[in-house]
């Protein structure tokens, strides 16, 4: 286990940390253009909590390493992601606003028990899914020595309540052999009002965007890590692969953090790109709630271009960010809803169905993103998107004349109220953030208009 | 090739690389038989199934370069060339073996950078009829010092009996790969297949490499299984 050097060692006294602040998660995953051409499942998994503005927010994304003998790795990665949200859930759940309960949780990451008890609850899951849907070569109970010797030894809990972080299983860790077919990557962070926590084993990206502005890596990257090599949670003992950083905010926090896998990472040609694109979401999402719809509905179409013109890999990326307008005014309920209901569902979801289906590039109406080559779509764009773009004020006073017209003439009742539902809660069936939702149906699920990434507006 | 759209977020987005190097032996001893007359037949027909395999794999840009060794070694394509623009000019057979020269060659463009941390495990194909006159041991210990070059598939094919087998297994460096990986040519046909193999049924498994746990093989790669060494005319030996 590695440590931040830049981790805080004096951590303020209550009466230092900076008012509250909230914070708001969103993600998507796509199935990569050579697992399509080659008729792969997506085997990367993401899940953040909680859908709403709140003091604490986590993510976590997982890279299955799909090679022949991680043949389970879309479930590994699934499990890698359910175990580590668990975990985030349960040290969100006991961050107070004393210093004593911030030391805490920092000595639970930097000790290795937040590692150590996600891999226990990836294990655990592991031995689920065997007991459901055995290995014809698995040798079940077999433990691995290496690991074992981590376990062995350590007592449950903490002295001070650490509770169920830290579960009283010692001995629950499953041989090599038993993991391999679920191998997978592991990202998390964690962020409060008062601290970030951020945990990574293997390939793929953590990004900080800094107050100043500057897209900054959490974790360098790893000599080690080329050629699709990487640290994984089947590994032989995989516990001191896990880095970790721990970060008090005594100062300003980063405005956005967002983890990926390596697919999106890999489709830029430089470096720096991938940073640009950080800063470039998080200029979208800066601009109040239009620009948090826009990315909501826009990020599914942004990761499909970037494997079809990049890596041709799996790519997620998850995203953690300070919401920094005004959300007083509506509940949370309004807000998760409204970030799903971007689109009018039972209009352009369908739209959007065929745009995947026939494999179209991402249409992207605002914030300078519309391609060169669908006029036609732009227009239609305008159209629908005009309520958050330039065009707007022009475009929402023609809709309101209209709208108003209509009514006074007793015809536009109709219209009006298919309108509603831009801001209404859709009643489609929920999919999947993951593009093979066949796959996992437990994922963290979103509304229908989680699929409008084409964007057809 | 970088594309430069600027319809989302970041910089311009690009296939990942994939190096593909030819290091081909044209000492004087290659002129014998027809052996070099066969290699260069058997590179130039192999393109245009090196260009429908790349084409075939999203998110891979296939990079060639050629080095050749006699009496010295040189870049015979020096810049990464498109897939699509790789065209094959005729060696010449002169002089000795400078093996070792040519290995350091490659070794030199698979640091990093300008090896790129994106880039997927470049391919070498070493060809060579003979013994190396110069330090080539040492120059494979340089190779695989190289975290690329650790990494790269590595493929040896002797072209007739004369070839330094030790020295091409020290280029292997893995003893579980030498049956897919040290290979061997006695005549014309066995070595158009082996070239086409190489060029084909490996960049493919180069080219959508699954990930693996770090340390957890040799190879990280499923080398696939190459041609039929028995095929071929096997009354026109080199």
């Amino acid at each position: 286990m590695t440590s931040s050097d830049t981790v805080s060692s004096l951590l303020p006294k209550t009466a230092d940390i900076i008012n509250p602040m909230t914070w708001m998660a969103l993600g998507e995953s796509v199935r990569g253009a050579s697992h399509v051409r080659h008729d792969l499942p997506n085997q990367d998994s993401l899940d953040y909590w909680p859908d709403t503005v709140a003091k604490s927010v986590a993510l976590a994304v997982s890279d299955g390493h799909g090679s022949t003998k991680c043949f389970r790795s879309d479930r590994g990665s699934q499990f890698a992601v359910d175990a580590a949200m668990e975990v985030m859930k349960e040290l969100a759940g006991r961050t107070g606003s004393t210093a004593d309960q911030i030391r805490e949780i920092k000595l639970l990451l930097e000790d290795g028990r937040v590692a150590r008890s996600i891999f226990v609850r990836w294990n655990e899951k592991i031995k689920a899914d065997l007991a459901r849907d055995p290995l014809a070569t698995a040798k079940h109970g077999e433990a691995s020595e290496s690991v074992t010797a981590v376990a062995v030894g350590e007592t449950a809990g903490t002295e001070g309540g650490t509770g169920t972080v830290l579960p009283s299983t010692p001995n629950v860790f499953l041989s090599k052999e038993e993991r391999e077919p679920y191998g997978a990557t592991l990202l998390v962070g964690l962020i409060t009002d008062k601290f970030g926590l951020f945990l990574q084993l293997g390939d793929g990206d953590m990004v900080a965007l800094t107050d100043a502005g500057d897209a900054e890596l959490v974790f360098d990257h790893d000599p080690e890590q080329i050629a699709n090599e990487t640290k994984s949670l089947c590994g032989v003992n995989p516990l001191p692969d896990f880095r970790s950083k721990f970060q008090v905010w005594s100062g300003h926090p980063p405005k956005l953090l967002m983890l990926s896998t390596d697919g999106y990472p890999n489709s830029f040609s430089q470096p720096e790109g991938f940073l640009k694109a950080v800063s470039d979401i998080h200029g979208i999402l800066s601009k109040g709630e239009d620009g948090e719809l826009n990315t909501r509905s826009r990020l599914r179409g942004w990761l499909r271009s970037a494997s079809e013109q990049g890596s041709g890999d799996d790519v997620t990326v998850g995203v953690l960010y300070r919401a920094n307008h005004d959300v007083s005014h509506r509940e949370p309920a309004d807000i998760q809803s409204g970030n799903r209901a971007a689109l009018p569902c039972d209009q352009d979801c369908d739209k959007d169905r065929r745009a995947h289906a026939n494999d179209e590039p991402p249409i992207l109406t605002r914030g300078g993103f519309v391609p060169p080559d669908t006029p036609h779509r732009t227009a239609l764009s305008i159209s629908w998107g005009s309520c958050f773009g330039p065009f707007g004020c022009v475009c929402i006073m023609v809709v309101v004349l209209g709208a108003l017209g209509a009514f006074a003439l007793g015809v536009g009742v109709g219209a009006f109220a298919g309108n509603r539902n831009w801001f209404s809660h859709t009643s489609q069936p929920p999919l999947s953030n993951r593009d093979d939702v066949s796959q996992k149906p437990e994922k963290n699920r979103q509304g229908c208009c989680n699929c409008s990434g084409s964007g057809l507006k | 090739m970088a594309s430069t759209s600027i319809n989302t977020p970041g910089g311009a987005m690009a296939k990942r690389p994939l190096h593909f190097f030819y290091l081909c032996d044209c000492s004087g001893s290659m002129s014998e038989n027809g052996k070099i007359q066969a290699l260069n037949q058997a590179v130039r027909d192999s393109i245009p199934f090196m260009i429908a395999e790349a084409d075939g794999q999203p998110g891979v840009d296939l990079l060639v370069r050629v080095v050749k060794f006699s009496d010295r070694a040189e870049w015979h394509i020096g810049s990464p060339t498109s897939v699509e623009s790789f065209v094959w000019n005729d060696l010449q057979p002169e002089g000795t073996t400078l093996m070792g020269a040519a290995i350091r060659m490659v070794a030199d463009q698979l640091k990093m950078p300008p090896m790129e941390q994106r880039a997927l495990p470049p391919v070498i194909v070493l060809i060579t009829d003979g013994q190396p006159t110069d330090d080539a041991a040492s120059a494979v210990d340089e190779l695989l010092s190289r975290p690329w070059g650790k990494k790269a598939i590595r493929i040896a094919i002797a072209i007739g009996n004369d070839a330094d087998e030790d020295i091409l297994r020290k280029f292997i460096g893995n003893k579980e790969l030498e049956a897919r990986c040290l290979l061997q040519a006695q005549n014309a046909d066995q070595l158009v297949a082996l070239i086409k193999w190489a060029s084909t049924a490996v960049i493919k498994a180069a080219s959508a490499p699954p990930s693996t746990p770090v340390g957890a093989s040799a190879a990280n790669i499923n080398v696939p299984t190459p041609p039929n060494p028995s095929n071929g005319n096997t009354d026109d030996v080199f």
